[in-house]
């Protein structure tokens, strides 16, 4: 085949061109530090490199969530340790005053100690960090407590935050879960979280076998007639016995008059011997103030505290599912009139002392766990130098302390939770990072040592190019 | 035999290879001319015209023919590859230009403002309440609108570049057309001239590489083109070729004849012509068609599930984005309606049509009508998918790749709705107060809620890892259009390197049967020149033997 002048200049400039574009590509890679610089070089992995830096972009924020959400409960956790030690001092003050020989005056004095950490408390709880109050709900730009009234006024919500993909965790801590002692005055039906204790179940069936106190109560049906709305009016026809069991204690009959009321049903077991054993009240408990009145008996152990089975049995000629009958309660039997109930509404909020309900079972479930419920509750009997509930006020101290342990713990499980996945982040990133550089970044030793090959044969080309190309034929006819 | 039949001897070597060295020479001036065809000589030995028995040596030396070096099959298969050449070489150059539109390699990436536009509601849902975060999350926000509008914008203004080049290179053939059919009359009138043959020749190589084109050479030696089988130039006469836009923006072609006007878009094939084609009317408004899909689809579930949300000062049920449709809620009499929700999932011919949807709730069971609003005929593959949740139920109809979902319609819901077109160009952020932004799940003024409600901050977030965008994320949609794009691009460049190499092969087919080779012009160059030298010391030879034989005489 014949090579002729033109085309092989051609063919010369073709390749030169091609060997200066590769240089320029090399040289590019180099100076941006890409080896991706359009989608063409390398169109699968600049898909990948698109997702990556995705992945990358919402790591970069979950970081500075994690930072707000560090910061968050960190102070959480700081202020719960601050209640922590006034729930000590409160203790102190509570053995202190239990002593026989401390006066009434230096009762008072106590109290007004008492009433100090109320305060402090108050502020604590009333934490602002960055802007926000960390024990508050939804609602976070105002104090969740009142200070003047002690009531909570923020909402309950927990707020999230996403610290992974598919990961969150809480910022806030709302201080209904242990703090608040009074319900607002306008909305007594509200409900207030009860807390499930980690050996018992309620359940409403009420033939499960069951420890009533001090979460639940035993609750009289609704009579089949409709509800009775006074309770003064008659309510068994033919009167009975009730014979009560508490555990493995002494089977105690009360003796119940033909034609008696919800109340007088109620005084006769109060005053009988029962009374060492068993309390009984009689609530209303209609969940809405516009609802008609629905007034039962509700049952329960004493003293508060006091956990074990109880058994009720009806001797009566009221007619079934009538009366008396009401009240029978044998779980082990299977016969069961009364349920069991974990939380009876409006029966949580009695604060009134004259109010035969006062300091009832379910006020001894608020007070153990609710903060300043319980430091109210030593302020009040400080001030009433009522030396036996001062006493009892040291059990509720350590189990409020145990609540704050345990939101303590909560926080902490929270924070490891944070920590743990900053590391996890971290080495996702790590490894995106590491992928990425693999599709995108240039092997800067494979570049540049193309790029002295390239260069290299340029100039191998130029020198071609200077000496063959220079003579022809024609330079030797002389 | 004459004695001076040696000088005529003499005489026709030295005007032969005179001749034959003016041939060198204009073969050597055109050593580096495009398309040049090297001439060569063709000698004849003189036949003695005498007739005797014993050998009688010819009178001298004639040139029969000046070839061209010529070979019409290489030519053709040149032409049809430089063609193809010419097809790669533009798609490759204009899928260069979408590639820098789409380029995600650079650090200005698109994909980049997606995620900073969804990391802000993140940011957001930090502090729901702060001022900054509200405005960065709608300076985010604008930013990914501009972009998107920009990134659209420059599919149009590259639609337009292309249309301009076409016109341009419409320009060229119609001028190439025109020359060629000068050219025709010239070598008709003098079919030896073989500069203009080569002239010809380059010029329809360069028509061919415009549009491919067939074309064949009459007794006379004209060429007729043909486009598709459409004359451009024929039997002296020349047809023009125009371009203009159709209703749907698209480039049609148009041949003027005698006989009318005749469309020939579809009769092109290969060339920059049908690369420009394709690239205009077929490659980008695919990419623009995804890309007013992704923001569809992105706009309508950002705005329903922000339309669930409230504002810090209460609000709910604004859209965050502009919306992308227009709707007209004929009954029952209450707009807007904000219980439904579009989605589009593939865009074709029908998306942008008017449709009319009624319900009949009391119908048992109820029954759905879609109709095309223009026609009133009914769509033909209506979907329907109905369920219940706790509260509310739902309804979804599926059309020609349209998705409507509606929350609890009236039992008589009648409406009409059009989805606008180029949405992404009208992409835009409505929200202006920044307290309307919904982050809250509920009410924040009121009694269950607050300032911190991050929730449906949250939940728009999590839209980033939803299939919202046809059937996957918009991250994913995105660079499924990237790679596209790439690999297209990538089969642009490996085309075209084939191309150029297959051109590059037959090139030099061609230049070694055509080219000039300077070192065999050379050597022809001394050969010629030796042999006239030779000639005229014939002539010298013979005028010395007639000198000798006159001074014999004297």
């Amino acid at each position: 085949m014949k090579i002729t002048t033109g085309f092989l200049y051609k063919t010369f400039i073709n390749d030169m061109n091609k060997h200066i574009e590769e240089m320029f590509k090399y040289q590019k890679q180099l100076s941006t530090g890409k080896r991706i610089l359009f989608p063409s070089d390398d169109p699968v992995a600049i898909s990948r490199i698109v997702k990556y830096n995705t992945e990358i972009s919402a790591l970069v924020e979950y970081a500075r969530v994690i930072d707000v959400a560090k910061i968050y409960n960190s102070s959480v956790e700081t202020a719960i340790n601050d209640l922590k030690n006034m729930i000590i001092k409160a203790k102190e003050y509570s053995v202190n005053g239990a002593t026989d020989t401390l006066s009434a005056t230096n009762r008072v004095a106590l109290a007004q100690e008492v009433n100090t950490l109320i305060q402090r408390s108050i502020e604590t709880i009333n934490t602002k960090v960055s802007g926000r109050y960390i024990f508050g709900g939804y609602k976070a730009n105002n104090p969740p407590v009142n200070p003047s009234t002690g009531i909570y006024e923020s909402d309950t919500n927990f707020q999230y935050l996403d610290i992974s993909f598919f990961l969150d965790v809480t910022a806030n801590l709302p201080a209904t879960e242990f703090f608040t002692y009074k319900v607002d005055s306008s909305d007594p039906y509200r409900d207030i979280k009860v807390f499930i204790p980690y050996n018992q179940t309620v359940t409403t069936s009420g033939t499960q076998p069951h420890d009533p106190d001090p979460l639940s109560a035993l609750l009289m049906s609704q009579p089949s007639a409709g509800a009775i709305n006074d309770p003064d009016a008659q309510f068994t026809t033919n009167g009975g016995t009730l014979s009560i069991k508490l555990g493995e204690n002494e089977l105690v009959s009360v003796t119940i008059y033909p034609g008696s009321s919800l109340n007088a049903i109620r005084d006769a077991i109060n005053n009988s011997q029962a009374r060492n054993y068993v309390k009984a009240w009689v609530v209303n408990v209609k969940k809405n103030p516009t609802d008609p009145d629905d007034y039962r008996i509700v049952i329960n152990s004493v003293p508060n505290g006091k956990s074990d089975k109880i058994r009720i049995s009806v001797n009566t000629q009221d007619n079934p599912s009538e009366g008396l009958n009401l009240l029978s309660y044998n779980p082990e039997a299977g016969s069961s009139a009364m349920s069991l109930e974990g939380n009876i509404n409006g029966y949580n909020y009695i604060t009134d002392p004259n109010d035969p309900n006062y300091y009832s079972f379910n006020n001894n479930y608020l007070n153990e766990n609710y903060y300043l419920r319980a430091l109210h509750f030593l302020k009040v009997a400080l001030l009433n130098n009522d030396q036996g509930r001062i006493q009892k006020a040291v059990e509720y101290f350590d189990k409020i302390a145990d609540k704050l342990y345990r939101q303590q713990s909560i926080i902490g499980a929270r924070l490891n939770k944070i920590e743990t996945t900053t590391y996890y982040n971290l080495e996702v990133k790590t490894n995106i990072n590491q992928t990425l550089s693999n599709d995108q970044d240039a092997d800067a030793l494979e570049a540049i040592s193309k790029l002295n090959q390239t260069m290299t044969v340029l100039q191998a080309m130029r020198i071609t190019l200077s000496n063959f190309f220079s003579s022809n034929l024609f330079d030797f006819l002389k | 035999m004459s004695l001076t039949a040696l000088f005529d001897i003499g005489k026709t070597g030295v005007l032969t290879y005179q001749r034959a060295l003016e041939v060198v020479s204009h073969n050597i001036a055109n050593a580096s001319t495009e398309g040049y065809s090297r001439q060569d000589v063709i000698f004849q030995n003189m036949p003695s015209t005498t007739a005797s028995i014993v050998g009688i040596s010819g009178r001298g030396v004639k040139i029969v023919d000046i070839r061209r070096m010529y070979d019409s099959f290489i030519e053709l298969q040149l032409k049809t590859e430089s063609s193809n050449l010419a097809y790669w070489d533009v798609v490759y150059n204009g899928m260069l230009r979408l590639e820098h539109i789409f380029n995600e390699a650079s650090d200005i990436a698109l994909s980049n403002s997606i995620n900073d536009f969804f990391n802000a509601w993140q940011e957001l849902s930090q502090n729901p309440s702060g001022t900054a975060e509200r405005a960065l999350l709608i300076d985010k926000a604008n930013y990914l609108a501009e972009r998107l509008n920009l990134s659209y914008k420059s599919l149009i203004d590259e639609r337009q570049e292309i249309y301009n080049d076409t016109r341009n290179l419409v320009d060229q053939i119609n001028k190439y057309i025109n020359q060629i059919n000068e050219l025709n009359e010239k070598i008709a009138a003098a079919p030896g001239s073989l500069d203009a043959k080569d002239q010809r020749e380059n010029i329809v190589k360069r028509l061919n590489e415009i549009v491919q084109i067939t074309y064949f050479e009459d007794n006379a030696g004209r060429y007729s083109i043909l486009l598709g089988g459409m004359p451009l130039v024929d039997g002296g006469r020349v047809y023009h070729l125009n371009v203009g836009l159709d209703m749907n923006q698209n480039m049609r072609f148009t041949i003027e004849t005698v006989s009318g006007t005749i469309d020939v878009t579809n009769l092109i094939h290969g060339g920059k012509l049908k690369a420009e084609i394709d690239l205009r009317d077929s490659t980008i408004p695919q990419y623009m068609n995804k890309l007013n899909m992704l923001v569809f689809d992105l706009t309508e579930a950002i705005n329903a599930q922000h339309r669930k949300g409230y504002g810090l000062d209460g609000s709910t049920g604004n859209n965050f984005f502009t919306q992308l449709y227009d709707l007209n809620i004929l009954s029952p009499p209450i707009s807007p309606y904000s219980d439904i929700i579009f989605k589009i999932n593939n865009i074709n011919a029908n998306t942008y049509d008017k449709y009319q949807i009624q319900f009949d709730g009391t119908a048992v069971p109820p029954t759905w009508t879609v109709t095309y609003k223009t026609t009133s005929s009914s769509v033909e593959n209506l979907e329907i998918n109905s369920w219940s949740d706790a509260t509310d139920r739902y309804y979804k109809l599926k059309f020609n790749d349209i998705e409507i979902t509606i929350k609890n319609p009236d039992n008589n819901l009648n409406f009409t709705f059009q989805i606008k077109q180029h949405s992404a160009l009208l992409f835009n952020v409505t929200v202006t107060d920044i307290q309307k932004i919904a982050a809250a799940k509920t009410n924040p003024t009121g009694p269950n809620s607050g300032v911190m409600d991050n929730e449906n901050a949250r939940a728009i977030y999590s839209l980033i890892n939803s299939r919202i965008i046809g059937n996957a994320t918009p991250i994913d949609f995105y660079r499924e259009i990237v790679a596209e794009v790439g690999v297209y691009s990538l089969r642009a460049k490996t085309q075209k390197s084939f191309q150029q190499a297959l051109v590059e092969e037959m090139e030099k087919r061609r230049q070694s049967l055509s080219g000039v080779s300077l070192d065999e012009e050379a050597v022809n160059l001394i050969k010629y020149q030796k042999m006239y030298e030779a000639s005229a010391r014939l002539i010298r030879v013979a005028n010395e033997i007639l000198t000798t034989l006159f001074d014999m005489v004297r």
